[in-house]
């Protein structure tokens, strides 16, 4: 891999990462400042679960809903931060190296002695890594954030989560 | 006969080796000609210029020498090795400046020298801001807030900073202004006599004449015509003005070889020679010339003659 052109290419990706980041770190805000309500309201929040189809219900874990991990596998790791991160990867996992040949950068690049294979390579590892620094991101504000919601789960927990959750955004064939 | 490139670097009569070695060189895009059947040498320590209109093929003929595009025919050896074979530890030896230059707009120009240093496995910061220096590069800048002729010179310094054996220079000079034009141009020459081969293309006629040793014209992806400048411009028209001492007739002078546009004005005979000057010396002398005044065709004479021809021929 060629660690200069690595490092660069998460450089030149820190807007979008500030950007995506104050987006995911908002998401979780509001989502654990509600989680008490749910919390207080169990029974309600049970009725209002059941009232969904049962294939609904399994795929956003609904029948756990007022537990903490039920909370957050519902409002956050079933759809919407799978389809954050598949929309940042796309967006920027599609033009993986198109847009240094598109700007031209690459005349000069392709005139050092490094080979296609290696830039290639480099720049798909580039763009995982800004993926995993936005993962490394919502992992934070979780383990940061869910005791001032008073929401017990384990570092680990949101560990394996988030694993599971990159799994799902990566076997989608389109980021690569 | 199919062209081969397993022939190491050959020497010629003074002992320079072959460094660039183009044969039968065929690339189409798409049905479209970007160079056709082109073969030419460049040896060691030569300036080779390509001149040609645009779309004429010269950067192609470029960007292939680098192994930065795939032949459809033929092959190129660079240092005697085939450069789609080795292409990456033959890119080491070369310096590259595209013609259509894209750089990093929001580094400085030190961090992209940096940057490409690094990608090198190289430290020759050292050389590289004594080339900022010398063409006036501030390398604090950032490279978005400079013009489109001190991009040129980051554009220089990056080709020349690691001190490459060949470099591939896609029209250099654009952008430049005149002192800087004139620092390039001696850069080339002490990089030329340090042994470094330089292949470059310019639109400036002027200024391929004052580098080059030799000039290969391209049009329409075929090789015109490659040869030697001095000897390029004796194959074509030497104006002459010569002054006797009283009117002279100039039938005479019309009737000899290679002389034509024979004129007389007062006592001044001028005409056009190409080829030989000898019968038309020995008869001024006998005729009782007292002056001479030789004007040489310039490149762009040559040049535009080149593809007046070729278009009276299309």
């Amino acid at each position: 891999m060629l660690l200069p052109l690595f490092l660069k290419t998460i450089r030149d990706h820190t807007r979008g990462i500030a950007g995506w980041a104050t987006g995911i770190l908002a998401l979780i805000a509001v989502q654990l400042s509600v989680y008490p309500t749910v919390r207080d309201t169990t029974s309600r929040v049970t009725d209002f679960a059941d009232s969904f189809p049962e294939a609904f219900k399994k795929i956003f874990r609904m029948d756990e809903y007022g537990t903490p991990v039920g909370y957050l596998s519902t409002e956050l790791f079933s759809a919407t931060l799978p389809l954050i991160f598949i929309a940042v990867g796309v967006t920027w996992g599609a033009r993986v190296a198109t847009d240094e040949i598109e700007a031209g950068t690459a005349d000069i690049l392709f005139s050092l002695p490094i080979s296609r294979r290696r830039f290639l390579i480099t720049r798909i590892a580039a763009k995982v890594g800004v993926l995993a620094l936005l993962g490394l991101v919502l992992w934070f504000a979780l383990v940061l954030g869910a005791p001032v919601a008073d929401l017990s789960v384990s570092v680990l927990a949101f560990a394996v989560v988030l694993m599971t959750a990159a799994v799902f955004v990566f076997d989608r064939r389109d980021i690569l | 006969m199919p062209a081969t490139c397993n022939v190491k670097a050959e020497m010629n009569d003074s002992q320079r080796p072959i460094v660039v070695d183009v044969r039968r060189a065929t690339k189409r895009y798409n049905g479209n000609v970007g160079i056709d059947d082109v073969s030419l040498d460049v040896r060691g320590g030569e300036v080779l210029g390509l001149l040609g209109p645009n779309g004429s093929g010269k950067t192609t003929l470029l960007r292939l020498m680098l192994g930065m595009l795939k032949f459809t025919s033929g092959c190129i050896s660079i240092f005697g090795d085939d450069i789609t074979a080795n292409g990456r530890a033959t890119r080491s030896r070369i310096g590259y400046l595209p013609g259509d230059l894209a750089l990093y707009d929001q580094q400085t120009v030190r961090q992209y020298l940096q940057f490409l240093m690094r990608l090198r496995r190289l430290d020759v910061m050292t050389s590289a801001l004594a080339l900022c220096s010398r063409l006036k590069l501030d390398p604090s800048r950032r490279i978005g807030d400079l013009s489109r002729g001190t991009k040129q010179k980051v554009a220089v310094v990056q080709a020349f900073m690691h001190e490459p054996e060949l470099l591939l220079l896609d029209e250099p000079t654009s952008g430049l202004d005149p002192i800087v034009q004139r620092e390039f141009e001696l850069l080339v020459d002490e990089t030329r006599h340090r042994g470094a081969t330089i292949v470059l293309s310019s639109h400036v006629l002027a200024e391929v004449e004052r580098l080059a040793d030799r000039v290969a014209v391209m049009r329409e992806g075929r090789l015109m015509v490659i040869d030697d400048v001095l000897m390029l411009k004796s194959r074509f028209a030497r104006r002459l003005d010569l002054e006797f001492e009283s009117s002279v007739d100039p039938a005479p002078f019309a009737s000899l070889p290679g002389v034509r546009a024979v004129n007389v004005a007062r006592r001044t005979l001028t005409c056009e020679v190409v080829g030989p000057e000898t019968e038309l010396l020995r008869m001024a002398v006998a005729l009782g010339v007292i002056g001479i005044h030789a004007h040489d065709p310039s490149l762009d004479d040559v040049f535009l003659t080149l593809f007046d021809r070729s278009s009276h021929a299309a």
